[in-house]
């Protein structure tokens, strides 16, 4: 015991510092809270919450999920590693029709970059998000608008994505979110009538082995089917799943 | 008595469930994975193929007498269309020619984009920057694709190399380690070098 204890302290020094090492090589992408995620904090509160209000909007009566994030560092990667990083975490858009589209601004290495989800890529090709990038986006950064440059460049990725903004004949209801609200009463339920049928029968009896396994598998079961698509971060803000597969274009001012 | 025959009949599903965690699913799956990660990747080197005569003219309006680079790469691209396979079943000989082949039209492409840098005219042009920003656009998507496909085929020769998972394979499935993909020696200097292109 106390050799096991002396070996650990003399082993501390050396496992520590490369375990740091290791964990600090990854890049590490920040917590999806909502629609946008000013990491580097260059936006002001009040463009944050206008351009906020407008990705909602669009997701709402389009379906595309429009994301900005904008990053202190890039942490030696490539924007477009980084990038690529960031939405195969995040998962924006539906995994059924893969409408996500981040616009990634790094003010540090002044790079940026239009990364389009699967199902956009037929709106948003290439060559769009180029001009985009070329046309609307640089040209305010240059200046220094870092507020201007976000809010158009979301509001032209919008319009590309088919949102006509303001024109209600072209608005959809809300998406229904059945499947998530009423999940917490559906699965209370669902583990009432498992206790009921498990547990009640044999409550006086000694409680078989047997269907405390099954009971256990089958919430086990429950717990790992539930995982997929949830909705991450505050506000009722994150990802469902959309796939990315390296679309988009970069710029840099 | 009924209770113990209940027991077993509860035990058989339960011994099945035990099994898919052994690779009688996973093995299969993965190797779909593979196949899917790698039609992605011979894909998106048909789009940047079918990028290039359209490139290759409209170079060709500014900048005719660049004659030896633009055959360069039409004749690199003929080459590389020529050799199709199906990466996830090709030998280690294939998969190296095919990527070579890609390679060599990589670079030609890489030194066009270096000639069209001379030509303000042609950098100017609406329909050359369109077609510059597809081709990054693909030549992105080929990287995307490849490191999907090296991490499937790593994967799938993890359940088939490791156990438990290699002694499902060697009872039911006898599938062989997939050849993996490699950045070739010539592909890497010229990643390490590549310049950011700049606009």
């Amino acid at each position: 015991m106390n050799a096991a204890r002396r070996l650990g302290l003399f082993l501390l020094p050396i496992f520590l510092p490369w375990s740091l090492a290791c964990a600090a090589a990854g890049f590490s992408v920040p917590p999806l809270s909502g629609p946008v995620v000013d990491e580097a904090g260059v936006l002001s509160a009040g463009a944050e919450n206008q351009i906020e209000q407008f990705i909602r909007d669009v997701k709402a009566q389009s379906g595309v999920q429009m994301q900005l994030l904008t990053l202190s560092s890039l942490q030696n990667l490539t924007i477009e590693e980084a990038s690529l990083k960031v939405v195969d975490q995040w998962k924006l858009g539906t995994a059924k029709d893969d409408k996500g589209v981040l616009l990634l601004i790094a003010p540090t290495e002044r790079r940026l970059r239009i990364e389009v989800g699967q199902g956009l890529e037929g709106d948003i090709p290439d060559a769009i998000a180029q001009r985009i990038i070329r046309e609307i986006i640089t040209p305010r950064l240059k200046a220094g608008d870092m507020d201007g440059a976000a809010m158009t460049g979301i509001a032209a990725i919008a319009k590309y994505s088919g949102y006509q903004g303001g024109d209600r004949e072209q608005s959809q209801p809300a998406p229904v979110r059945r499947k998530h609200s009423g999940g917490g009463l559906e699965k209370f339920l669902f583990f009432l009538f498992l206790f009921i049928i498990f547990i009640l029968p044999r409550g006086s009896r000694r409680r078989s082995g047997m269907s405390g396994f099954l009971l256990g598998s089958v919430l086990g079961g429950m717990g790992r089917g539930g995982g997929g698509g949830g909705f991450g971060g505050g506000g009722g803000w994150g990802g469902g799943g959309g796939g990315f597969s390296g679309g988009g274009s970069s710029g840099s001012w | 008595m009924t209770l113990r025959s209940f027991s077993f009949l509860a035990l058989a599903p339960l011994l099945a469930l035990q099994l898919t965690g052994c690779g009688v699913q996973s093995i299969p799956q993965r190797e779909n994975d593979v196949d899917a990660a790698s039609s992605e990747v011979t894909n998106q080197y048909k789009r940047r193929a079918d990028l290039i005569p359209n490139l290759v003219n409209t170079v060709k309006g500014y900048a005719s007498h660049e004659q030896e680079t633009l055959t360069g790469v039409t004749e690199a691209r003929a080459k590389a269309t020529a050799i199709s396979i199906d990466p996830s079943k090709a030998t280690p000989a294939q998969l190296a020619e095919y990527q070579k082949a890609q390679g060599q039209l990589s670079q030609a492409l890489g030194r066009l984009m270096v000639v069209s840098e001379k030509y303000p005219d042609l950098k100017a042009d609406q329909n050359f920057r369109d077609l510059q920003a597809q081709l990054e656009g693909t030549e992105n998507r080929i990287t995307v694709a490849r490191n999907r496909l090296i991490e499937a085929i790593k994967e799938f020769n993890n359940l088939i190399t490791v156990p438990p998972t290699s002694w499902t394979n060697s009872l039911f499935y006898k599938e062989e380690k997939k050849a993996q993909w490699d950045v070739s020696a010539e592909e890497k200097a010229k990643v390490e070098t590549a310049p950011e292109v700049k606009f």
